[in-house]
Order: structure tokens, then sequence, then C-alpha cells
């Protein structure tokens, strides 16, 4: 049976068995890892899985099965199963999904070189030609460690419910993360960062890719060179470039926005939300310059697609409009409970992990600025283009991020004194309430968001614009 | 799932083909796993993953690489493997691989690793759940989550060195989180190996979660500044067991350990007792056997503060010319791709001898904290990071827990705190949660002047 005639077979079996809800999804997924330290290769591999994840309403609860047994039999004892351990869930309040438009459709990723039309040693060398780039392009003291890793990513899914929702997609997915320790005449730093598209091959082969990596091994070059501790005891105005406002977005909107932890599902691991407390649609929980967007629907972007793992079609949500905390993340459970509709956030990993409300590419939007009248109104401040440290608590509202490129910003502008490691510790509301104005400019940085148990780590991109302003902020940490 | 026959008939397939133009290792795991997630005192989800698979390891020339094969069949085994080789072939020799295990001994007898009822377990699950909640709640939660894990593993492995072991396991672990409002909230955990007790351990860690949170109600905004810390096992597991699991050579290779250059240096106190303990009875990181083949063992990290050993493969021990510790492992790296490089199996702490009342005893002013997350460094070479508290953290007043307080974030440097540490208890848990992947037994631990922040605005 092919997989289309077995997710089928699966649907129709767990409608025969009583299952008030069931879909069953098949993902085949080929992942392939390069990885080198300092321009020697250190582990490479290429696994393909494929598999069937069903969920199964019955009796209020639900049941969930995994099975790699592409087979009838298989499939209808998984079924069965699934249905069974909904039923002896004894749930009190039911649980139901948010009525949802049936789609018969597929989607893919525009692809121009597929990754499995490139040879491994290919793959390997572009990674050795970054390690070779760096080696020459610094002194052989200045990164004692660097490692480097490339991932590439191809899933084929396709989903089926008993409503007669069937979604087919292709997806591809590449990136690269890089983590450099910079010894300078100051310390030591470290550095990782990120980036990906959702294309094929075609996106390594660019200039850029090699280009941009030694641009920010640049950066951390000089602040290991240049940063020098500082004191402030008065509060100072406070830019952040793209990357810190894309994971303030992540992590101070992004996350308490989601519905499933709003109502409490995700209380044991990733945790609740500040966001139980507000009214949404009404309360205000930034400034009037702050609109924070989360958007599957960019091409190219590393949280792309177009319809979710529930088969609901994905659009741009507004999760802070002007200031007013606007919409949650839903998928249909969460929209179940709530009654309302999903506005397809529902991801999963792969086919053994059940679907959960899940951000794509979350960003602050682009204000009217440029980058440089943003600081030409700056007496004293800070320009932080770039962080190490980061953690938040789990209700999503004290964050702390820590600074790595960071420098003085006097009398509107730039100047060339490097401040070491400064603390932003602030409140989600604290942070957005102090923005007073954002840049035109736009960039992306690719991350692997965590979250649930057991664990799913999957692809978004943080953003934003390259200057966000923040007004007479306190710099925290201790002395 | 597959008979352990077929399983051992399918293992020396793989081998054999995978062997045939170097070293291989193949292990085969049936798994059949369930996991009960849990909130707002009722059961979301029960979930079931079933499933055979072979995990492949091949060296060829200095060349290695690694795949899975689930629901092997002999002609899938033949075209993955034929594919990994060709593939490894592709590579270049990387110098962290020095030889697979040649020294081949009898695996290592460990006690309490598996318990046959396991199997109908699915079955009282719920039940089990329910008790545990009805506990949360008499101790005063008013809505409890949680996740609760329960699995059933035979594994075989056999390497091209001539090892060839097998062994079953069993485990369970719950988390339970209890809210009286949403900020006031504790943590119990219970994690075993076999059945025997298994609703007692996670009834109380219902009791245990609802009494935290009750005691959390009407906590304030806490001071920034300095303060002794006690802490319980599942904080001290996630700190001071961070710390035990960077004594690895990979890491050190990496710059992501802040004990690079420090061995044989005296880096904490004399009370100080840290080993590497594949053999622990109930231990959710024992077996009898590593990755290798390499009998598991008891290996010292730190002995009365003196950072004594590493954690080793037959490569990093090849390396640094000494022997395997038994800590072979197969880590997940990066997507595709998993390492055989050393880990660690279980991180057991020495008990001190002080009570939980002692450890109180107020000295200067003081903090307890009862769980913690996010901990992420600022730079893993020195160790100074920062994590989060979160349920129920208290000041202590007269030796007895006191106001609760919120919203500081633990700041500071792994080794400053390790060389800080001030008094243990006498009772260690084994913690092994969402945050701590490594199974830690610990006990209750005093550390003095730890900086405490708080967010400015």
């Amino acid at each position: 049976m092919t997989f289309h005639d077995l997710v089928q077979h699966g649907i129709e079996y767990g409608d025969a068995q009583g299952a008030e809800y069931i879909e069953l999804r098949y993902v085949r997924y080929l992942t392939e890892g390069y990885n080198t330290r300092n321009g020697e290769i250190f582990a490479a591999g290429s696994t393909e899985t494929s598999g069937i994840g069903i969920r199964a309403f019955a009796n209020g609860g639900i049941g969930f099965v995994s099975t790699t047994i592409l087979e009838k039999d298989a499939i209808q004892q998984a079924v069965k199963t699934a249905i069974r351990l909904a039923q002896s869930s004894k749930r009190k309040t039911p649980l139901t999904l948010s009525k949802e438009p049936v789609v018969q459709t597929q989607w893919k990723v525009q692809v121009k070189i597929p990754f499995v039309d490139i040879a491994s040693e290919t793959k390997l060398n572009r990674v050795l030609d970054v390690d070779k780039t760096l080696k020459q392009t610094f002194d052989e003291k200045t990164f004692p460690y660097r490692v480097i890793i490339l991932s590439l990513e191809t899933q084929k899914k396709y989903f089926m419910n008993n409503e007669g929702t069937q979604v087919e997609a292709d997806q591809s997915l590449g990136r690269y993360a890089v983590l450099l320790t910079a010894q300078g005449s100051k310390g030591t730093e470290q550095r990782t960062f990120s980036r990906g598209s959702t294309e094929g091959w075609e996106w390594f082969e660019s200039p850029q890719f090699i280009q941009s990596i030694i641009h920010e091994a640049n950066d951390v070059k000089a602040v290991a060179d240049n940063a020098k501790n500082m004191k402030f005891d008065k509060p100072i105005d406070v830019v952040v470039g793209a990357e810190v406002a894309g994971i303030i977005a992540h992590e101070n909107c992004g996350h308490p926005s989601e519905a499933d932890r709003i109502q409490g599902r995700e209380g044991m691991n990733a945790g609740e939300s500040f966001w139980m407390d507000i009214e949404v649609g009404k309360t205000r929980v930034g400034s009037p310059a702050v609109t924070v967007i989360d958007d599957p629907t960019i091409p190219k972007s590393g949280g792309y697609y177009l319809y979710d793992d529930e088969g609901v079609k994905a659009r741009p949500r507004y999760l802070i409009k002007e200031g007013i905390a606007n919409e949650m993340l839903h998928d249909r459970l969460s929209a179940g409970k709530a009654g309302v509709r999903s506005n397809g956030s529902s991801r999963a990993t792969n086919y053994d992990r059940e679907p959960i409300p899940r951000m794509a590419n979350t960003y602050i939007a682009p204000g009217d600025y440029t980058f440089d009248e943003l600081i030409a109104d700056i007496k004293f401040g800070m320009f932080m283009k770039s962080f190490t440290e980061w953690n938040i608590d789990d209700r999503r509202y004290q964050s702390k991020y820590v600074g790595l490129y960071a420098r003085i910003i006097r009398n509107g502008e730039i100047t060339d004194e490097f401040i070491r490691r400064p603390v932003l510790e602030l409140t989600s509301q604290g942070l957005f309430e102090a923005v007073d104005a954002c840049s035109k400019g736009f960039a992306s940085e690719q991350a692997i968001c965590g979250k649930s148990d057991p664990g799913q780590g999957i692809p978004v991109w943080t953003a934003g614009p390259d200057g966000v302003r923040m007004r007479k902020i306190h710099l925290g940490g201790m002395s | 799932m597959t008979g352990k026959e077929e399983l051992g008939t399918m293992i020396d397939q793989a081998l054999k083909i995978a062997s045939a133009e170097g070293e291989a290792i193949v292990r085969g795991r049936n798994v059949l796993e369930h996991q009960i997630r849990i909130s707002n005192s009722e059961i979301d989800i029960f979930k079931q993953w079933e499933y055979t698979v072979l995990e492949v390891f091949v060296a060829i020339e200095g060349r290695i690489g690694t795949t899975e094969i689930f629901n092997p069949s002999p002609k899938v085994i033949t075209k993955e493997i034929g594919h990994l080789k060709k593939f490894v072939k592709s590579l270049q020799p990387t110098p962290l691989f020095q030889g697979l295990q040649e020294d081949i001994k009898p695996p290592t007898k460990v006690e309490t690793l598996y318990d046959k009822r396991i199997r109908d377990f699915p079955d009282q699950a719920p039940d089990v759940v329910m008790a545990a909640l009805n506990a949360a709640q008499k101790s005063g939660a008013k809505r409890t989550a949680g996740s609760f894990f329960f699995d059933e593993t035979h594994v075989m492995l056999k390497t091209s060195q001539g090892f060839s072991g097998a062994f079953p396991e069993s485990s369970y672990r719950i988390t339970l989180r209890s809210f009286v409002d949403p900020e006031s909230s504790g943590q119990g955990i219970a994690v075993g190996r076999t059945l025997g007790n298994v609703e007692r351990t996670i009834t109380y860690a219902g009791k245990e979660s609802g009494e935290i949170a009750s005691l959390a109600v009407d906590g304030k905004q806490g001071k920034a500044g300095k303060y002794d810390l006690v802490l319980h096992p599942t904080v001290a597991a996630s700190i001071l067991g961070e710390l035990a699991g960077s004594a690895n050579p990979l890491l050190f290779l990496m710059g992501m350990s802040p004990l690079k250059d420090k061995l044989g240096e005296k880096i904490g106190p004399d009370l100080l007792q840290i080993w590497d303990d594949g053999r622990m009875p109930n231990g959710l990181g024992s077996a009898p056997f590593d990755f290798e083949g390499t009998p598991t063992q008891r290996s010292s990290i730190i002995t009365n503060g003196k950072l004594e050993g590493l954690v080793h493969n037959a490569s990093t021990a090849r390396m640094q010319q000494t022997k395997s510790t038994g800590n072979c492992q197969l880590v997940k790296f990066s997507l595709g791709t998993k390492l055989v490089v050393p880990a660690p199996t279980n991180i057991v702490f020495s008990k001190g001898d002080a009570s939980f009342e002692e450890l109180l005893e107020p000295q200067r002013p003081t903090i307890y904290v009862t769980s913690n997350w996010y901990l992420r460094y600022t730079s893993q070479l020195e160790g100074t990071f920062s994590t989060i508290p979160r349920d129920g953290m208290f000041l202590i007043k007269n030796g007895e827990i006191g106001q609760p307080v919120q919203k500081l974030r633990i700041a500071d440097n792994l080794l400053r705190m390790l060389a800080n540490v001030e008094a243990m208890g006498k009772e260690p848990r084994q913690v092994r949660w969402w945050e701590v992947d490594t199974p830690t037994f610990i006990p209750f631990v005093r550390i003095k002047d730890v900086p405490m922040t708080a967010a400015t605005q």
C-alpha cells in the first residue's frame, strides 16, 4: 500500500472503531549533518525516517500513537490503541477541536537544487571552506575554538482527518550554526549564531553565505579586543539590532501568546503565561510603536508553511498591534477550548510528536525611521547589536539578554567604545513600553524553538528592524 | 515488537555488512514507551511509541558515520548500511576517532534495571496519576499539571571487536507542578526503574508539589543582592550537575567546559565527592555496558574538592593515554548526526551530614530555591551563567521557611558556586526531569554568597 492508501485506510478504520475524531499524519524526514571543529570533521550523518502519527479523540480524551511499520495491520493496531488510550483518560471535561473548513490541497517549498542532488563531499567541503576562510582572514590565535554545523532537512508530509481534509506538503530547509570563541586583548568571548532558509542547496552557494560568517567573526573579535566593563548610574537610551529585536519578539511576545500556555496545558513544561492575566484585544502591553507579527507565509523563511499540521490555512498573526495584545497563537485544540477559530499555528516536528501551537517567523514590525535617524536622536546611549546569554521566566515576564556586540552612542553617533556584557534585565511590559521608534530595515536569524515534553525543537525565524529604540533603560546585572 | 532472536539475527546481518571494511557497532533496541500529560488536574493526552531501531556506527580508515534504521528488515538493512558506508567513504578522517574498545570484558552486574510488570502498567497508569493529583489537591493545590513517562526497552549490542551483550530495562519518571494561583506553584518529581513503590513515590511527588505551592502564596518581589542559597536537589542537580557533566574531554575540545586545564586542581571544598556511576541501582542512566561494550563502572570526578577524573570512551582515553571509563554513548548532536563520544551516565554526589533543618540555620540572608529552569551561559568556557528559579522560593527566617519571594534570577559562575558549597544534606534523591537530562543523585545543598538579580523595570 502507498502511504496515501495507508493513511486513508487508517481514517476509515478509526471511523469504524468509533473515534469521534481521527487524523493520520505521514512524515518522511531526511536529515543530514556535517560538523567541523577547527577545520577538521568531527561528525557527519544522514538519517531517513518515515512513520505515521495517529491522534484519536474518544470519550472526550485524546490518544496518540506513532508507528514506523507502514503496513495495513500495524496501522489498524495503532488506531485501535490510540482510541483505547483516549478512552482510558476518563476526562470530566471533554476535549473538542474548533470547526474549520475542509480542504484538499498541496503546497511545497520552491527548490532549485535539491539537497539529494549534491554529493556529500561537496556539502562537507562547503563547511570546510568556511573554516579555511576564517583561518585566512584572522590570526590563528584569534579563534581557538571554531565549531561549524551544517544541517539539511527534507520532509514529505501527508495529513488526513475524518472530516475530509487532506494536505500534502514538501519542505526543504538548509541552515548552519557557528560557535566561535574569540581570544582578544581584553579576554575571551563566545558567540553562537545561525542562519537558514527554506530553499535548496542554492542558498549555500550564494557568496553571502561565507561573507556573513566572516562579518560576524569580525564583530566577536572586536568585542574580545575592545569591550570594557562600564557602570551607568542613570537610565540610558538603548537601540537594539534585529537579532536582539528578534529574540525579544519571540520570547517576550510569541511564547506568552501561545494559547496552550494561557490555558495551562504547558503548565508542567514550558510554563504558563502572563497573558493569562490580561484581556486580549484590549490590554496595552507595549507602546504604540510596538507591533509584533508571527507570519508563517514569508517565502524562504525558516518557519515557512502554508497549511499547518492540522490542515488549517496559515496566515500572519498580529500578536501585538500598536501596543495592544491582539491575538493568541491557536491550534484547533486550544481554539476549541476558547470557542474561536484556529489561526493555523499547529506544528509537529515529526510523525512521532503531537501537533501543538507554535510560532513560525516572529518579528517586531519595522517602522518609518532610518537607522541613522534613530541614533541621531540619542545624546548618550547604547547600541546592542547581538546577545549571548538569555533566559526568561516560565510566565514569560522576567527576561534577561546579555549583550555581546554593544557600543556607546554619544551625541547622535555610535562611538568606538565597546561595553562588555551589558545586561537588559526587564519585564516584558517594561521592555515593550520603553520602545519609542523602530527603523525601516529588516533582518532575520534562524533559530530552533524548544517546547513541550518530549521536546519539539522546531525551525523558526526571529526577526525585526535593524534598530528598535528604547528610552530610559536601567541596565541590570550585578557588579 | 521484534523478538529477541530476530533482533539478534538482524544485528548479526547489519554488523557483517557494516564491519566488512572497518570497525562497526550495531545496537538494536525494542522500545515500548508511554506518556500521560496532565493539566488542570485532568489527563490531556495518553501517548504510546513502539518501535524497533538499529543504531549503526561505521568507521572506515578513520572516517566515521552513524545512521538509524527503524523497522529493520534484511532488505532495508542492506540498503541503509550500503548508503552509510558510501557516505562515510566520501568524508575525511576525523582525529576524534581513535579506534573502538579492543579490551573485551564481561558486562557489569547492575541491580534494579528491569521490572516486567511495566508491560501491564498502561492499564493502571491513569489511576496512579489520579492518586497523585488527589494528593496534590489535599496539600492545597487548586490545579496540577504534569508529565508521566514509563517505558520498557530491550537492548542488544554487538561490536566488530567481538563484544556481544543484551539487557532489558524499564523506567518511569513523573514531574508534577501544582498551582494555587498563577504565581504560586510547586513542583515534585519521582523517578525509578521498578514499580514496587511507584504509587508511593508518585503520590509523594504530588503531595510535595501541592505543599510548596501552598507555601508560595502571597509571594513578594525579591530584592536583588547576595544570598546564601539552600538548593532543593532538583536545583542542585541542574547547577552543580551541569558542572560535573562538563568533566568531559569532548567539551574541552570545543571550548564548552570551564573545567578545561583544571584536572588535578582543587576546585571545591573537602566535603565534595562526585562520581559518574553507570552501575547505580535504580539509576536511570545505569546499564551493564556502554555503546562500545565497555563495562560500566564508578569513576571519580571530584574527590575531596579536587578535579580528579573525566569521563572517557576508548577514543578519548587513547588521546589522553588512559583507559575508557565505560562512558561511551551515542549522543544526538545535530540533524542527522549522532556522535559516539563520552557522556555521563548517572552523576552521583556524596551525601553530607546536615539535616534539612540544619541547612536552614541562619548565617547570612538565605533563600531556599525549590526549582529552576533556563540555565544559559554568557561563556561556557568560563562557566558564567544565569538561571531562573521557578515555583516556590522562600526567605529563611529563624531557621524556618519564611516569606515567599518571586522574580529573582541566580546569576553567577559555576566554578565559584562549586567553590562556595558549604554543606550537603543527608538524603540524596535521584533527579531527572525536563531541565536535568543526566540522572543525578544529589541531596539538598547550601551555597554561600550567590548573586541574585531582578528586573530593573
